[in-house]
């Protein structure tokens, strides 16, 4: 559906370095990546606001390139809405309609099935500066699809919304999604939004792509230390890898843990705080990594807890509901039980991130090595 | 609110230099007796004045408008080597003196010129002609026009025009649907400005095209012939045009906005 073979480009500070990515029919496409990243500037390619200084791109197996965006069939939706101020959110969907020559009730059927759609029938009449974020956005995305795009392009489109409009209309795009069948290219800096809405996730770190793949293999999978700190994979060591019949050791400072991942050698160890479990006493598991500790920290975020721990000399942290932590009657000192499955200890081999591209985030604060071994 | 001098002393400043624009015109206008100047309405020379003026203003601005827009659009949306060169073009003919404006035009536009000449071979004529009045009055107004497209337009986000390519509108269709309307106003606000001061150009004018009579110039002539007496009426008469202009397009304006602030409160 969407192809870019290395494409490359320089603009206003930004830069995108040789970006090779593909997108399926059909399929929704998150690109996640921090501010600066250059995630805008390729949809704006895609969109064809700028050229690329090399590479290609092409849409159902054709180079667009060198095409003007009006002649591209792709939908846009900006979290800014940038709807047309001067027009009311019935000549905004119209817009497109009108250009294709459509007038009377041909015209009002097209823009009342697009506002059916999108739920927003009763704001036709209104201009931009009268409707509320969520509808701006929701007329913004009635607007591009008014256009049949084959490809529609969200550049953080929720990003400017309450938490529970961003709820509402992440629901609305997935059931959308779903209806039409639309092949969806999204771009947003929240990994909670990249995992529910993306079948598969692209991270983006200075211009380039450090990891493409399915949800569940970025965020349990990480490629390097970057994209598992990006993905809000809070536990991150460094320490050695050795292998033991079918298991895997990891040795960071006093810290062992186990996991099936297949590596030896310098490596830095990842797993997701919502995949540790938090007891009271030692329960009888599976799970091959168990540890008592104390407990260091317990912080709000949100509707759940991270709750912090210290097991040989390193912190880790774990998400539980604010009924386990009265439960388990977890506070600062308290001695508790991590416990988590071997297959949930990811490890990265640091000889094959050392050759990587995408190292630059590599040795960051967030990753405890062995250096920081000797001060604990 | 703490209380301070600053609003009492910056108030008493700018009234004073309120009372010293407004006074003059107002005790001019009301020292005119009704019945004076429908006399001076009454005269020929008077009212061919004051339409030469108020036509050859109109046609300034219309120039103005069709050559200048596309420039602003250009100084607002390109970078370009030489922009501060042609930036500094634009703005010239506000610090050049008027009637040295006057002796450039006459030195292109006469009949020797190097405009002059094949424009007489085309029939136009400029000196002490219609056109030579609406040369004069463009020269020195267009300013206004080209500045305010500019600041209009760099108002106007590009990533609007980017949504309105990406909906299939081509680039001329994007200027006018959407580039277009979201600087009318200050276009119009500019138009406004560039007639207003085409009515009152007088410098240029004389050296130019001293006929046909503007009214500026009738004023002048009244002036000098018979006094004070005399160029009043004319004066009064002038102030009275431009000040109903104004109403009508404060009118014009009120109308426009008036429906969408309906719109936006429904």
């Amino acid at each position: 559906m969407l192809e870019l073979r290395d494409v490359s480009k320089q603009w206003q500070g930004f830069s995108l370095s040789r970006i090779a990515l593909h997108v399926a029919d059909g399929e929704f496409f998150v690109l996640l990546g921090p501010s600066g990243a250059g995630k805008s500037l390729l949809l704006e390619l895609i969109a064809g606001f700028h050229k690329p200084d090399s590479g290609e791109i092409l849409i159902r197996g054709r180079a667009v390139s060198h095409l003007p965006p009006e002649r591209r069939q792709v939908g846009l939706v900006c979290q800014d809405s940038m709807l047309f101020p001067h027009r009311t959110a019935f000549e905004n969907i119209a817009f497109s309609l009108r250009l294709r020559g459509q007038k009377g009730g041909v015209l009002r059927e097209g823009v009342a099935r697009l506002a059916g759609m999108l739920r927003i029938e009763h704001v036709l009449g209104r201009r931009p500066d009268a409707l509320s974020g969520g509808e701006k956005q929701r007329v913004a995305i009635a607007r591009a699809l008014a256009v049949e795009p084959q490809l529609l392009l969200m550049d953080e489109p929720f990003g400017a919304l309450d938490p529970v409009t961003q709820r509402s209309l992440r629901a609305e795009l997935k059931r959308l999604h779903q209806e039409t069948g639309l092949t969806v290219l999204h771009v947003t800096h929240d990994q909670a939004e990249a995992r529910e809405l993306g079948s598969r996730i692209g991270i983006m770190q200075h211009g380039r792509l450090a990891q493409v793949g399915e949800a569940a293999e970025v965020f349990e999978r990480p490629r390097d230390a970057f994209v598992a700190e990006f993905t809000d994979c809070r536990n991150i060591y460094s320490g050695t890898a050795e292998r033991d019949g079918d298991v895997t050791v990891f040795r960071s400072g006093a810290l062992t843990l186990y996991s099936t991942a297949q590596v030896s050698g310098p490596a830095r160890a990842a797993v997701r705080p919502e995949n540790i479990i938090i007891s009271a006493e030692p329960v009888k598991t599976s799970a091959r990594n168990q540890f008592a500790g104390r407990v260091t920290g317990v912080e709000r975020q949100g509707s759940v807890y991270a709750v912090r721990a210290l097991f040989g000399g390193r912190e880790m942290t774990s998400l539980v509901t604010a009924h386990s932590v009265q439960e388990l009657g977890i506070r600062p000192g308290a001695l508790v039980y991590f416990s988590f499955k071997a297959n949930s200890l990811h490890l990265m081999s640091a000889e094959g991130m050392a050759g990587s591209p995408a190292d630059a985030g590599g040795g960051r604060g967030a990753v405890l090595g062995d250096e920081e071994a000797g001060r604990d | 609110m703490r209380r301070t001098l600053l609003t009492p002393v910056f108030t008493a400043f700018g009234a004073v230099l309120l009372l010293f624009v407004s006074v003059p015109i107002v005790v001019m206008v009301t020292r005119q007796t009704p019945a004076s100047l429908w006399r001076a309405l009454q005269e020929a020379d008077v009212r061919s004045a004051l339409w030469v003026s108020v036509s050859g203003a109109a046609a300034a601005t219309a120039i103005a408008l069709a050559l200048g827009v596309p420039l602003g659009y250009i100084l607002a949306r390109r970078e370009f080597p030489g922009k501060s060169v042609v930036q500094g073009l634009v703005d010239m003919p506000v610090v050049v003196p008027h009637t040295v404006a006057g002796i450039a035009l006459l030195t292109v536009l006469s009949p020797a010129g190097i405009v002059g000449s094949p424009a007489q071979a085309a029939g136009i004529r400029f000196v002490d002609a219609f056109p030579g009045t609406v040369a004069a009055m463009l020269f020195l107004s267009a300013p206004f026009v080209i500045n305010a497209a500019r600041s209009g337009f760099e108002a106007v986000s590009p990533r609007l025009e980017n949504v309105s390519r990406s909906l299939g509108a081509g680039a001329w269709q994007t200027f006018l649907l959407v580039s277009l309307p979201l600087a009318s106003g200050a276009i119009v606000s500019g138009a406004v400005m560039c007639w207003a001061r085409a009515v009152s150009e007088f410098g240029a004018v004389i050296v130019l095209a001293y006929y046909p009579r503007v009214a500026c110039t009738l004023i002048y002539e009244r002036y000098t012939g018979q006094g004070l007496s005399g160029s009043r009426p004319v004066a009064v008469l002038l102030v009275l045009v431009c000040l109903l202009f104004f109403v009508l397009l404060r009118l014009a304006a009120r109308w426009r906005v008036g429906p969408t602030g309906a719109a936006t409160n429904a």
